[in-house]
């Protein structure tokens, strides 16, 4: 929670808690933009303040058919690997054919990169 | 992990030529329809990329079996779950992570290894990142063709445990395009792997 000033009144807001360095932060969003097109949304562990670690979990919606979206997440996958050394990085894409409990979770929790 | 080259090549060519019998047991591209059966079919389609390898590691007595017999004595049976349940997802994916990580253990100390002993680079200390750079510049795999690798295993094992998991909830066919379009990668890759493996062991045993 920080506080910040609006009109020379101060209120509380919720940041979005997210435990990413900055070159973390760009690196996804700029991979997902890349192959996607579109910023991806982070969930799970790293967005709960309260953890330490955990895996890097991404979410991408996507109107790709299931093929060209999966060979588009190997290669993400791939290029976040190399760039951010050795991480444990789950990326869930939704095609918007499936309607899995992973994707309302995500959503839910997601935080956009 | 410290094993000399040649055992390691062994165990990596073991496993290499286990995995390709189990794709050669199947058609060169597997399809939906393939998948969307019975679950007794089912496991059996699914077993040859699980099981065998679980098989292959207890019979080696491989430290990290350990941890698969401490899970039989806490009270799970493999082979094959037979409920639903937040303890059945877990153990399928404990399960399959267990070979995914087991393979990339395996990985990196074959190709350290050879990058020092038959390289002769500097590489003993070395990131694994600059060991991949070093087998590129020789001409051996390529630091993005081995994160590739790396990125389609993950897929096989966390496809392989929600096939796995839900396979008995009725729900799988909603997993199986994705399971399908695992395998068929996890195939190529496989091809792909026993290249680096033969090219390596032949100049490995060449000098």
């Amino acid at each position: 929670m920080w506080m910040v000033l609006i009109g020379g009144h101060p209120i509380s807001a919720k940041i979005p808690v997210m435990r990413l360095t900055p070159e973390e932060h760009l690196v996804i969003r700029e991979a997902s933009l890349r192959y996607f097109g579109v910023r991806p949304q982070l969930f799970g562990s790293r967005v709960d303040d309260n953890k330490r670690g955990g895996d890097i979990d991404l979410y991408i919606e996507t109107a790709c058919e299931p093929r060209e979206a999966f060979g588009r997440e190997m290669h993400l996958a791939a290029d976040l690997c190399q760039q951010l050394g050795d991480q444990k990085i789950d990326v869930v894409v939704n095609t918007g054919r499936l309607n899995l409990p992973i994707y309302h979770v995500a959503r839910e929790q997601g935080v956009w990169l | 992990m410290s094993l000399p080259l040649d055992v390691a090549f062994a165990q990596c060519e073991r496993h290499a030529s286990i995995r390709m019998t189990a794709f050669n047991e199947r058609s060169a591209q597997l399809t939906e329809a393939q998948m969307d059966s019975p679950v007794a079919d089912l496991l059996r389609l699914l077993n040859p990329f699980v099981m065998r390898f679980t098989n292959v590691h207890v019979q080696q007595g491989h430290p990290k079996v350990c941890n698969m017999r401490a899970l039989r004595r806490a009270g799970f049976n493999p082979p094959w779950p037979t409920e639903v349940g937040p303890t059945t997802r877990h153990f399928c994916r404990l399960w399959a992570l267990f070979h995914v990580k087991l393979q990339d253990a395996k990985g990196h100390h074959v190709l350290r290894q050879f990058a020092t002993d038959v390289l002769r680079e500097p590489a003993e200390d070395a990131a694994f990142l600059k060991i991949l750079k070093l087998l590129e510049r020789h001409g051996y795999m390529t630091a993005q063709a081995w994160a590739l690798q790396r990125s389609v295993r993950h897929a096989l094992a966390h496809a392989l445990a929600h096939a796995l998991a839900h396979a008995f909830a009725h729900e799988y066919a909603e997993y199986m395009l994705r399971l399908v379009l695992v395998l068929n990668n996890a195939r190529a890759k496989a091809i792909e792997r026993f290249d680096w493996l033969f090219k390596m062991k032949s100049k490995a045993f060449s000098l």
